[in-house]
């Protein structure tokens, strides 16, 4: 089991930049500290481009280790341009707004912020844990 | 989708191993491991058996007579069952380093000299192979390191594209796409046409016009069904982790994974008038595959 939050943003002139932007900002403050970030071309069916957000590895600062893989890079979400389709079975006129949107496992995030290293901690209800996230 | 470096090399000129990852994966193609295809082993070459008889004192070993420069000939104990004279084998040498550490030395297997080893596929690290000793091409040369025989030192991408990139499931396609991102060209290819030698066709008959709308065939005769040598072949699948059943099987894998076009080899023998069609695309029922596996088809093909 995990969570997963949604977001999106449509107004006329929301462009990719506005969202490079975002999750620049968002990243800093959630990590509290500087990391390198880098958005990869990917493919989502309801984004149009899409893009997978990485960002520095937070246990070896880009060194590579196990928990990336020796790649240096940790992916922590999903994201894109709200593919016109969407906005139209929304009843929304495409050629006039547009926007962005993202997707992002919450626990996943939360093990890298406090490097918990196992997920099922989360549901166990153990006290001396869940006491830790005041 | 499972590239080698060397075959996409092919194509078009390539930045070293590590590089390359990082620029399949910032083009869109995530590179998710990037693997020697075969573990570090050292003195093992192509060597040839000349005579395989029984061990004197043991039932299921033999005793072969095994040359590696056609001339001079090593005895050397074997177990496999499919050991025999004329087999192109993979020999490890006397002082032969093999993966997990293993050293090869000379030995006395139940009272019989041995001067090295004839080696299976999972002995060398290349597959899991074990119920036998590997078969090599005939045409190998003798004495070959094996490592350059099979063009082993290479490096083995797994490329994730994502589903809307089923252009880029072979490796002319993400080779194409390298070159894009790379030097902002487009790559083309061009298969020289093959005339055909014989005026036969097998008439198929498409029950499932939507499906398949195209479905193109040659009939072709005298194959010898070995394995080819050329731009490693049989390598080169067996690399791309397809497993090898025959030659001909290898050939149509070998095409669909460098160029992406599907195909299938059927045995004429063994296809007879439009009831051998039906079987081409069964509506329902089960299917047997080469492997010995068998499916159910589910209704809706």
């Amino acid at each position: 089991m995990f969570h997963q939050v949604e977001g999106i943003v449509v107004g006329e002139s929301v462009s990719f930049a506005n969202l490079k932007a975002m999750l620049h900002t968002f990243v800093e403050r959630f990590f509290e500290q500087p990391l390198g970030m880098r958005l990869r071309p990917s493919y989502f069916p309801f984004t149009e481009p899409s893009a997978e957000v990485d960002i520095e590895c937070v246990f070896c600062h880009g060194k590579g280790c196990r928990v990336c893989k020796h790649t240096g890079w940790l992916e922590i979400l999903g994201c894109g341009m709200i593919h016109p389709n969407v906005l139209s079975a929304a009843g929304i006129d495409s050629e006039q707004w547009q926007g962005y949107a993202f997707g992002m496992g919450i626990e996943r995030l939360t093990m890298l912020r406090y490097g918990v290293d196992d997920l099922r901690l989360f549901f166990e209800n153990d006290l001396q844990f869940l006491k830790q996230f005041p | 989708m499972k590239v080698t470096y060397s075959w996409l090399k092919e194509y078009v000129p390539l930045a070293p191993a590590a590089q390359v990852a990082q620029q399949l994966t910032l083009a869109g193609l995530e590179v998710e491991s990037m693997t020697p295809v075969a573990p570090p082993f050292s003195g093992v070459v192509v060597g040839e058996v000349v005579e395989s008889g029984r061990h004197p004192d043991a039932e299921k070993l033999s005793l072969c007579q095994v040359t590696t420069d056609g001339t001079n000939r090593l005895q050397i104990v074997c177990g496999a069952a499919n050991v025999r004279a004329g087999l192109k084998v993979a020999v490890a040498m006397v002082g032969a380093r093999l993966p997990k550490d293993i050293v090869i030395r000379r030995a006395k297997l139940r009272g019989m000299e041995s001067n090295g080893m004839l080696c299976s596929a999972r002995e060398l690290g290349l597959g899991e192979e074990h119920d036998g000793i590997l078969e090599l091409p005939a045409s190998l040369p003798l004495g070959q390191e094996l490592r350059g025989a099979l063009d082993l030192d290479d490096v083995m991408f797994e490329v994730n594209a994502t589903p809307n990139r089923g252009d880029c499931m072979s490796v002319f396609g993400i080779a194409r796409d390298y070159a894009a991102a790379q030097e902002r060209r487009y790559l083309t290819t061009r298969v020289e046409p093959v005339a055909a030698r014989s005026r036969e066709v097998f008439p198929a008959a498409l029950d499932e016009p939507a499906a398949c709308p195209v479905f193109a065939s040659r009939v072709i005769r005298g194959v010898t069904p070995e394995w080819p040598r050329r731009r490693g072949c049989a390598s080169a699948c067996a690399a791309s982790a397809s497993n090898s059943i025959s030659p001909i099987v290898d050939v149509t894998n070998y095409v669909m994974m460098d160029l992406g076009q599907p195909m299938h080899a059927y045995d004429l023998g063994r296809l007879s008038g439009a009831s051998g069609c039906e079987r081409l695309h069964p509506r329902s029922g089960s299917l047997s595959w080469m492997t010995r596996n068998t499916s159910s088809i589910p209704s809706i093909w």
